[in-house]
């Protein structure tokens, strides 16, 4: 199991490694600048910006550097944003984003879970239709469609919740729904053909032949083996949250960090492409990481080489 | 990726909107209001910056007018007053201003503002190492250029502080317009003391984000706000009715849009989505504000086919304005008949440069589409016979999407078939700047209240001449007019300029920007100015 984690951890690494070399040369190879204007800079005042930022040393220079700082968790200054450092962006903006993800994955959990509980339990039932009617709308209706329903109904109709920020628990409730409604949708299918499988597998003959109630087949027998792909579920998950939150953190004016994630590459604001690239990387491996030794405690069926 | 998500955004946007029309517009607020003193208004997403001296956008202008003020300050009505300063004197030359700091201007801190402040922001603006984008503005006063491109020292730079209350302004050539350029950002005082101390991050935070103007900044919550409040170090607070303003900070338009509907925000200057506009202006719910820009396409000079003179003025003919401002823009635009826009002072102070004696309009509303055959036809291309297909080169978004449609398909009327090539915007501006492209889509907005803002981008090898153009008539009567405050000889130089800009058509100028702000009915007194800049200094709220 050691040697297991720490060949992981070196993979992780070398991932990270091989993210944020691809990274700085594909975005120093884009087509224009952090100066890049309407109104065309005089050359001499572009000469003075790139000095200011260091740009003005040859590439592999700047990559060398980059990757020291990187090292020393250094991410500098925004070019874009005057005065603001990356790292200062990133503590800011991180635990917003952050709290809206897990809120959205507590959601998915609560209303996935037990919607593809009840579905399986009344397979072709009326309960199992009105679920996948759900279901399906889930999948299909994006996000931001969700959200802008959400917000025109809800709160320019209705008035009852506002229309942007996250200020209080008020402000978390559309934006998190919006975001979870997809991911919800699914995890109700997985957990739902998991258990239809899982239902009518042998032991659970036998589970029942034995006169255990309903209840305990469910819970203890069937939802331990149907839950298992949702698991294997949960590092893409956090990953579709993550990168889904750029588009809701927009449409709701929530001052997350995945709006960086987008404007730094529009802006050409190298220092946070870098510094935010890095950082989700890092937090995604570190996820994915984690779900790979759950699964492993979870599921004895996966055999470790060595 | 970033394409696909900005791709689903701009759908939302659009999806978001479809719905956003049929909102009501009952007024919440109908009880005993006049007490109310706080304001909360949307104007741009979060700004690059709000450092005076790096400042180059719109929205960062608004926050800096409210948290600083100038030598002189914009009045209700658009004039410039007194500011910082409370008197002035112009030598008859028109090179030297000598400014008298007022007693009772003070910082937010209550240290008294000085001479030395203008003088050291000036010189920090100019400084090289400060890189600032906007140094230009500076280069009216003398030895600014030179030492922002490091040909001499800081020192040299014409602005002294001879006392605590005593500034000397040297100019490198007369500049009528130079007391309106003192009201203008990169003009305002910052403190030595402060900037020394926390470097960079000065305007990080409220504690060091200190200001002169008739707000302090209290909170900038990044990405979501910026709070001010009265600064009551201010000298003339005392008919400041607005004391509070929450500035929303989002570039979703249609989540902008909702909010002022649904009363959350009373101010928004224009972040609406464009497709709502014909019915918010039906509604009556949009106060128009001309602004002081221009929407053109850019043509290459020394690229065929649009090398031909003939070439260009048939694709200028070929183009319907009124459809494009009617169907296209739909924001209740003008259509442009010159480059310079309406509201642009000239000689005569009754009309303005557009409209005065001299002017002329060059193009017509609608299309001539005859006189742009036989044009064509005299270039050798009869019903476009011959003519290759001619790149348009476009930065995608919505309305510039159409606009490249409607020209393009307003152009085939003629036999001129173009192909539309969309790019990223940071792909697409270099493209253009660089010179790649054969015609592209261009606009330019005014930064100070003359037409020279306008005419000396054309100058030959000016970064801003996209076009490649030169035409040494035209050189000699810009450098004629930058020589001169003889007002009379400036603005004949300037009328005759564009006379020849508009006959050769580097550019082809289409319409004149509008703003369509939204108010709320009951907050009154809020100016806008061309330039884009917003004043709650003279708002209040009716009962």
């Amino acid at each position: 199991m050691g040697y297991y984690i720490l060949k992981r951890f070196f993979y992780s690494l070398l991932s990270l490694f091989i993210i944020i070399t691809a990274s700085f040369f594909m975005m120093h190879a884009m087509p224009g600048s952090v100066y890049t204007a309407e109104k065309k800079l005089p050359p001499a005042i572009e000469e003075n910006i790139k000095a200011k930022y260091g740009l003005d040393k040859p590439l592999h220079e700047q990559y060398l550097l980059t990757l020291t700082n990187l090292a020393k968790l250094d991410f500098g200054m925004s070019m874009h944003n005057e005065g603001r450092g990356v790292n200062d962006i990133i503590e800011e903006h991180f635990p917003v984003s952050a709290s809206l993800g897990t809120l959205s994955i507590v959601l998915v959990l609560l209303g996935g879970v037990p919607l593809g509980i009840v579905s399986a339990m009344n397979k072709g039932k009326w309960q199992d239709n009105v679920s996948m009617v759900i279901v399906t709308l889930g999948v299909t209706v994006p996000g931001f469609v969700v959200a802008a329903l959400a917000q025109y109904f809800i709160s320019v109709k209705l008035k009852l919740l506002p229309v942007m920020g996250f200020d209080t628990p008020k402000h978390w409730i559309l934006p998190g729904v919006a975001l979870s409604f997809f991911y919800m949708a699914f995890i109700a299918r997985l957990i739902r053909s998991g258990m239809v499988e899982v239902l009518e597998q042998d032991y659970i003959r036998t589970a029942r032949a034995k006169g255990l109630s309903k209840a305990v087949v469910v819970y203890k027998h069937a939802l331990k083996n149907a839950v298992l792909p949702v698991i294997a579920f949960l590092g893409p998950l956090a990953a579709g949250i993550l990168t889904g939150t750029f588009v809701i953190e927009r449409v709701f004016s929530i001052p997350g960090l995945g709006r960086y994630f987008i404007s730094s590459i529009s802006n050409r604001d190298y220092t946070v492409i870098m510094g935010v690239t890095v950082f989700y990387a890092a937090f995604l491996l570190l996820m994915v990481f984690i779900v790979d030794i759950i699964y492993v405690i979870i599921d004895p069926r996966i055999k470790l080489k060595n | 990726m970033l394409r696909k998500v900005l791709a689903m955004v701009v759908a939302a946007s659009v999806f978001a909107s479809a719905f956003v029309g049929c909102g009501s517009s009952d007024d919440k607020d109908s009880g005993n209001t006049s007490e109310k003193s706080t304001v909360s208004a949307t104007v741009g997403p979060e700004p690059e910056t709000i450092d005076p001296a790096l400042n180059t956008s719109a929205d960062g202008s608004i926050y800096l007018v409210h948290t600083f003020e100038g030598l002189t300050k914009v009045g209700s009505d658009g004039k410039t007053i007194a500011g910082a300063a409370k008197e002035w004197k112009i030598s008859d030359d028109g090179l030297k201003y000598t400014f008298t700091i007022r007693d009772d201007a003070k910082w937010s801190d209550g240290k008294p503002v000085t001479a030395q402040d203008f003088e050291y922001a000036w010189k920090r603006a100019l400084d090289p190492a400060t890189a600032s984008d906007y140094a230009t503005q500076l280069y009216y006063l003398k030895n600014g250029e030179e030492f922002n491109q490091g040909k001499a020292k800081a020192d040299d730079v014409g602005v002294k502080a001879k006392d605590e209350k005593t500034l000397e302004v040297d100019l490198k050539v007369p500049t009528v317009y130079f007391l309106d350029l003192t009201n203008f950002p990169t003009y305002f005082p910052v403190r030595k003391d402060i900037i020394e101390k926390y470097k960079d991050k000065w305007t990080q935070s409220a504690e060091s984000y200190i200001s002169n103007g008739a707000y302090k900044m209290t909170e900038w919550k990044h990405n979501a706000e910026i709070v001010m409040t009265l600064n009551e170090n201010y000298w003339d607070k005392k008919d400041i009715k607005i004391k509070e303003i929450h500035w929303k900070l989002t570039d979703d338009h249609a989540a902008a849009l909702n909010a002022f509907e649904s009363g959350e925000h009373d101010f928004n200057d224009g972040q609406v989505p464009t497709e709502e506009f014909p019915k918010l202006i039906a509604d009556g719910k949009t106060t128009p504000v001309n602004e002081l820009g221009v929407n053109a396409v850019v043509l290459n000079v020394n690229k065929a086919p649009v090398n031909d003179l003939k070439v260009r003025k048939a694709l200028s003919l070929a183009i319907d304005r009124k459809f494009i401002v009617e169907k296209v823009q739909r924001g209740g635009q003008k259509t442009a008949v010159g480059f310079v826009p309406y509201g642009m002072p000239g000689l005569d102070t009754a009309k303005d440069f557009r409209t005065e004696a001299g002017a002329e309009s060059y193009f017509t509303e609608t299309a001539d589409i005859e006189g742009a055959k036989k044009l064509l036809a005299e270039a050798g291309y009869p019903e476009g016979k011959g003519l290759p297909e001619i790149e348009y080169s476009n930065n995608t978004n919505a309305v510039n999407n159409k606009l490249a449609e409607a020209l393009q398909e307003q152009w085939a009327k003629i036999g001129v078939k173009a192909k539309i090539s969309n790019m990223e915007w940071s792909v697409f501006i270099p493209y253009r700047q660089e010179k790649k492209h054969t015609i592209a889509r261009y606009s330019w907005s005014g930064d100070y209240m003359d037409p020279m803002t306008f005419m000396d981008i054309w100058l030959t090898g000016n970064g801003n001449n996209d076009s490649g153009w030169s035409n040494k008539e035209y050189d000699s009567l810009i450098a004629e007019a930058k020589s001169t405050n003889d007002q009379a000889k400036r603005m004949a130089a300037l009328h005759k300029a564009e006379k020849i800009l508009m006959e050769e058509l580097p550019v082809i100028p289409i319409s004149y920007r509008l703003k369509n702000s939204l108010v709320n009915p009951k907050l009154k007194g809020v100016y806008q100015n061309p330039l884009g800049q917003v004043f709650f200094h003279y708002a209040y709220w009716e009962k």
